[in-house]
């Protein structure tokens, strides 16, 4: 089918906001620009129309895509929009990466050690 | 308007003195919905989409058809794969596209052309000269290209490769008639699980569970397919 892999004992619509999310963040789709009718998009990824048209419906919510009446969706014309959304998933990202350091009783000076030594090897 | 597009009532088969193949099921599914039947072998996945085609009679228990009982009318809106070979081995696929025709006053038969033409199917080919594969999609493509309002798909994807697969869960999605239910019936649930909106666990002849799959992941935090192995244990 495509590059879409889930993992199917997490709800798979929220997988489908989180994967649109990375790929606007990273600029794969333009500013103002049209997005895929959710049956074009449930064949593409191999999924129930209902779950995709509820993830879009998400990310409508969300200001990230708009419906013109009659002509589907596009991609939010929103100024520093991919911004906002690399800002969302590094904070997310930071958040459990230190829930899991601290739950493992390291304490600030550790973490950051552990991140300095993981920066300075890449 | 019926709310449900099928509707059983205490629904119960049994085929001679012995166990119920099918034990008072009760259920109400939705218009718009891609539902999975899951069961093993045996548990009366088959006995079900049989009785809702009218090819048998329940022993005791109504079934509705979009508020009718299965029949003549009932037959324009279902459209049925049987799980074994329905087309004539001698038929080409032209002949075998004539009959839908005949049969099927929704049969879209540019469409089933054109995803014929897509696999490089020939028309003028008989239908025994077919790989497994190629008679299985062709079986396939006829179901989908009718505008039924109830699909119902015995093991599609049963004994298929993996390519073959795809392609049929792709038809599948691509294909079927907006607010119209597909019911597919397997034991390959990991396959399937993406494309599902609800499922049914099925098990001796009883519904052991009808619920949606996402909420079975959000509230269980596992897939389907696990789940269904935590019910089947034996």
């Amino acid at each position: 089918m495509s590059d879409w892999k889930f993992d199917s004992s997490k709800p798979i619509f929220r997988q489908i906001c989180d994967r649109i999310k990375s790929d606007v963040a990273s600029g794969k789709y333009g500013k103002g620009e049209k997005f895929p009718s959710v049956r074009d998009l449930a064949v593409e990824i191999g999924v129930n129309p209902n779950t995709v048209q509820r993830a879009l419906a998400e990310l409508e919510a969300e200001g990230i895509l708009e419906t013109k009446r009659g002509d589907g969706r596009y991609l939010s014309g929103e100024a520093g929009l991919a911004t906002r959304l690399t800002d969302d998933i590094a904070n997310d990202a930071c958040r459990r990466f230190v829930a899991s350091m601290r739950s493992m009783g390291l304490s600030d000076e550790d973490i950051i050690a552990v991140l300095q030594r993981e920066l300075t090897k890449q | 308007m019926n709310e449900y597009i099928l509707e059983t009532k205490g629904l119960t088969k049994v085929y001679s003195g012995s166990k119920p193949a099918l034990d008072t099921v009760s259920l109400g599914i939705e218009k718009g919905r891609i539902v999975g039947l899951l069961g093993p072998n045996g548990s009366g996945k088959t006995t079900l989409i049989k009785l809702v085609n009218g090819l048998l009679s329940p022993t005791s228990g109504e079934i509705l058809i979009d508020g009718m009982a299965p029949g003549v009318e009932t037959k324009k809106i279902v459209s049925y794969l049987p799980d074994k070979d329905f087309l004539a081995s001698w038929m080409t696929v032209k002949q075998a596209l004539d009959y839908f025709c005949d049969f099927f006053a929704d049969f879209r038969r540019e469409r089933a052309e054109k995803m014929l033409s897509n696999l490089g199917i020939e028309q003028n080919q008989k239908i025994k000269t077919l790989s497994k594969g190629n008679r299985e999609k062709v079986a396939l493509i006829l179901t989908m290209s009718r505008e039924a309002k109830l699909y119902l798909l015995d093991e599609p994807i049963a004994g298929v490769d993996p390519a073959t697969r795809d392609y049929i869960l792709n038809t599948i999605i691509s294909n079927y008639a907006e607010n119209s239910t597909v019911i597919i019936s397997t034991h390959l649930i990991a396959d399937v699980e993406p494309v599902l909106n609800d499922v049914i666990f099925i098990k001796d002849g009883r519904i052991e569970m009808f619920r949606s799959a996402e909420e079975i992941r959000e509230a269980e935090g596992k897939s389907v397919d696990a789940l269904f192995r935590e019910v089947y244990r034996w």
